[in-house]
């Protein structure tokens, strides 16, 4: 009896366990349903890549040839299709950051707000969003420009304060090009220019004019309700739907865009604003629009200003990520950099160097003790690499690395095969190689010993400010042996393919190097510099130079 | 009375080890359902996006939908009076620390007089010499391996791009293409010209053996 009774609790155990591992099973796959089950009550989300719909991710591979590229002019901001004259430094590709979206619903229209990285400018941050409107998908640009003047806003939690906000932000339409500026002083618009709606005028649909609509639209930020409608707390309303009180999993940060009355009679019944039947004489002349910002309740307001009264389904909320957790330092090899790129022989050298990007071998140049900077010649043997050698006054290394291989195929599509823009191994032997020279010649200092690599990519610089004594002892046979071998390139790609091209650097210095103070740099466009380097939990970080 | 004494103790320490073994089954299942694996397709999304990594909490890359297999087997093309046998297999490398499904190929070079030019057909799946994949490309069709040599130092390394048209023949040619690489070399240990094993700037067609 003992044991029969043994013998079921044993099976109690199994099924308790088999039931266990379903659940849990179940509960990884499920993420989006629980979303979707939310959506009464929750109006927006923050979610990771693996949350991202599919039919989202695919329209942006497929509007960029799976490259999440994007082209970022003065005047434009598309997707990237890559078409081979896309790639010059006149308009640099941006990336679609996919790690993290903004997914806001209102009762027209699911968007999708990404982050784009924008290699041109550290004022600036693009989003890029991507509206559903039940299965018909569009996409636009939405570009925040901080002024350097002013510090940024923070909250406590560290996100950018939009109610503080000053600077600009500029609408872009489906096709990239500028249809709306705002210029923002301490969150209150100081000018205003365009318009903010990105859908095409066919995309413009066609409503039933009745109140329970024009509620609608004001509860999705889409419409106001009155003439009067500008009071903060009633736009509050219209555009905030961020309702997710996760502690560890902060709001997402949501402009609302709401409407005031716009009667305009028969216009009205298209443009989802409450429509006014009795003073069609308003006629959306001074329509006020309401930007709400969802993290704080605050709102800013737009008033007697004449824009575009039509509404179309693309209106309402729009997520923003804009977060930017860079910190700053003043250091030496931020001052060094700052003289370095303000200096006119190397100015010369480098232009030289971005006239070359592009072109399917690598150029060079090095600088000597003497303030020279010199060609590096191809090897005559092999026309795609570059000679070095480092000499006994030689300083610093100069070099490009090539973009993606095109290849157009029988089909007519065209193969991709990226290239690594990044410093090699061999360079990272190359930088450490200068260093130990630097230490042993008297009339170079170690702190202006640097190695530039310039790509389509960005321009990075490594600079050391660690113990050389560090470096000297490190910096074995063994390790030069490794460096320079293809084991130390397959290491170096899996990093790179792992945690992408800065972390993977830094993480394959951490792991294969070990020495510290190897630093590396980023020069953007515009002449910021920013440190990228790895926090106490190996992810990556940023701190901005600022010159002592 | 002292055997039955044994014969409880005996029992008893059965019975422990079954319950012992079951809970680590349990443990190990939950476990493992808790591991965030993702599929090569999932993962392409990833590679191609150079600002990004895959994300932190993915322990593992699996060919889930066995798109690789389609590569698998031996290949052979004759180009230039020069054969080429290739021999794909399917690995589950490890991406710095996390296990990932890529092709392998191992290939044997001879020319006309059938003299090996070049033979990696039995080295073992770690050896750098033989040619490891990493991730498919943007047509979501191609897929990209690197291939290092033994001269590597001196610039014999490249891309190599694979595709299996499967319109033609049912799967059995493979479109392969090679892209040298460049990098930065010592002049003065590299004196000897630099030549490539697989013919570059041309689509070699295989076919399946």
């Amino acid at each position: 009896m003992k044991q029969i009774i043994k013998n079921y609790l044993k099976l109690g155990i199994l099924l308790i366990g088999i039931l266990t591992i379903a659940y849990s099973c179940q509960k990884d796959d499920t993420t989006v349903p629980e979303e979707e089950a939310q959506i009464e009550s929750l109006k927006a989300f923050h979610l990771t890549s693996r949350e991202i719909p599919a039919h989202i991710l695919d329209f942006v591979k497929t509007k960029t040839n799976n490259t999440f590229k994007v082209n970022i002019s003065k005047r434009e901001i598309k997707l990237s299709n890559s078409d081979v004259n896309e790639f010059n430094r006149d308009t640099p590709l941006g990336i679609v950051q996919t790690n993290k979206v903004v997914q806001v619903y209102n009762e027209r229209n699911t968007k999708y707000t990404f982050k784009v990285s924008n290699p041109t400018n550290a004022g600036s941050v693009i989003n890029l969003v991507v509206v559903d409107m039940d299965g018909d998908i569009i996409e636009y640009f939405i570009q925040y420009i901080f002024d350097p003047n002013s510090p940024t806003p923070l909250l406590s939690s560290g996100a950018i304060d939009m109610a503080r906000f000053t600077g600009g932000m500029t609408f872009y339409n489906m096709e990239g090009s500028v249809i709306g500026n705002f210029i923002l002083t301490d969150g209150d618009l100081v000018d205003f220019d365009g318009e903010i709606d990105p859908c095409p005028e066919d995309e413009v649909v066609e409503e039933e004019n009745d109140e329970t609509d024009d509620t609608n639209n004001s509860n999705s930020g889409g419409g106001g309700t009155q003439s009067s409608d500008t009071d903060n707390s009633s736009d509050g309303t219209s555009g905030g739907n961020g309702e997710i009180e996760d502690p560890d999993n902060p709001n997402p940060c949501v402009i609302g865009v709401s409407y005031g009355d716009c009667g305009c009679g028969p216009r009205g019944a298209n443009d989802g604003h409450s429509q006014n039947t009795e003073s069609e004489d308003k006629c959306c002349n001074g329509s006020p629009t309401t930007f709400t910002d969802t993290c704080n309740g605050n709102s800013f307001t737009i008033n007697n200003r004449s824009i575009s009264g039509e509404s179309s389904p693309c209106d309402g909320p729009v997520g923003i990520i804009i977060e930017d957790e860079e910190g700053t330092e003043i250091s030496e090899p931020c001052n060094k950099i700052a003289e370095q790129i303000a200096d006119e022989d190397y100015i010369a050298a480098k232009e030289f160097l971005d006239g070359k990007i592009g072109e399917p071998i690598e150029y060079g140049k090095s600088l000597n003790s003497n303030g020279d900077y010199e060609d590096m010649e191809q090897d005559p043997e092999d026309g795609d690499a570059l000679q070095v050698e480092v000499t006994a006054n030689m300083v610093a290394i100069m070099h490009t690395h090539l973009d993606d291989v095109e290849k157009l195929l029988d089909n007519g599509n065209t193969l991709i095969t990226p290239k690594i823009r990044m410093f090699s191994p061999y360079d990272l032997r190359t930088f450490l190689l200068l260093l130990q020279n630097a230490n042993n010649n008297e009339d170079i200092e170690v702190s202006d010993v640097f190695i530039d690599m310039l790509s389509n990519s960005g321009d990075y610089t490594l600079r050391f400010d660690g113990n050389i004594n560090d470096v000297i002892e490190g910096l074995t046979p063994e390790l030069l042996d490794y460096l320079a071998s293809n084991e130390a390139e397959g290491d170096y790609r899996k990093s790179i393919n792992k945690f992408n091209r800065e972390r993977g650097v830094l993480k394959f210095i951490e792991s294969k190097i070990g020495v510290n103070g190897l630093n590396l740099y980023k020069i953007e466009n515009n002449g910021t510099i920013k440190r990228k380097y790895l926090n106490e939990n190996g992810k990556l970080k940023k701190n901005k130079c600022e010159q002592s | 009375m002292e055997n039955l004494k044994r014969i409880n103790v005996n029992n008893l320490k059965k019975l422990y080890m079954k319950q012992i073994i079951i809970i680590l089954i349990i443990t190990f299942s939950i476990y493992s359902c808790k591991a965030q694996m993702i599929s090569i397709e999932e993962a392409n999304t990833y590679f191609l996006n150079e600002d990004q990594g895959i994300p932190d909490n993915v322990t593992s890359i699996k060919d889930i939908n066995n798109k690789l297999d389609e590569f698998l087997g031996s290949w052979m093309v004759n180009y230039d009076n020069k054969n080429y046998q290739f021999m794909i297999s399917k690995f589950e490398s490890t991406l710095v620390d996390i296990p990932h499904d890529i092709l392998l190929i191992r290939y044997i070079i001879s020319d006309e007089n059938n003299n090996v030019l070049e033979d990696t057909s039995n080295l073992s799946n770690d050896n750098i010499l033989v040619i490891n994949g990493n991730y498919f490309l943007n047509d979501s069709e191609s897929y990209l391996l690197s291939y290092y040599s033994s001269n590597f130092n001196c610039g014999q390394f490249g891309d190599i791009t694979l595709d299996v048209d499967n319109n033609s023949l049912g799967g059995n040619e493979m479109k392969f293409y090679f892209i040298p690489g460049t990098k930065m070399i010592n002049v003065n240990e590299c004196t000897e010209p630099l030549t490539f094993p697989f013919p570059t700037d041309t689509f070699l067609t295989f076919t399946k053996q």
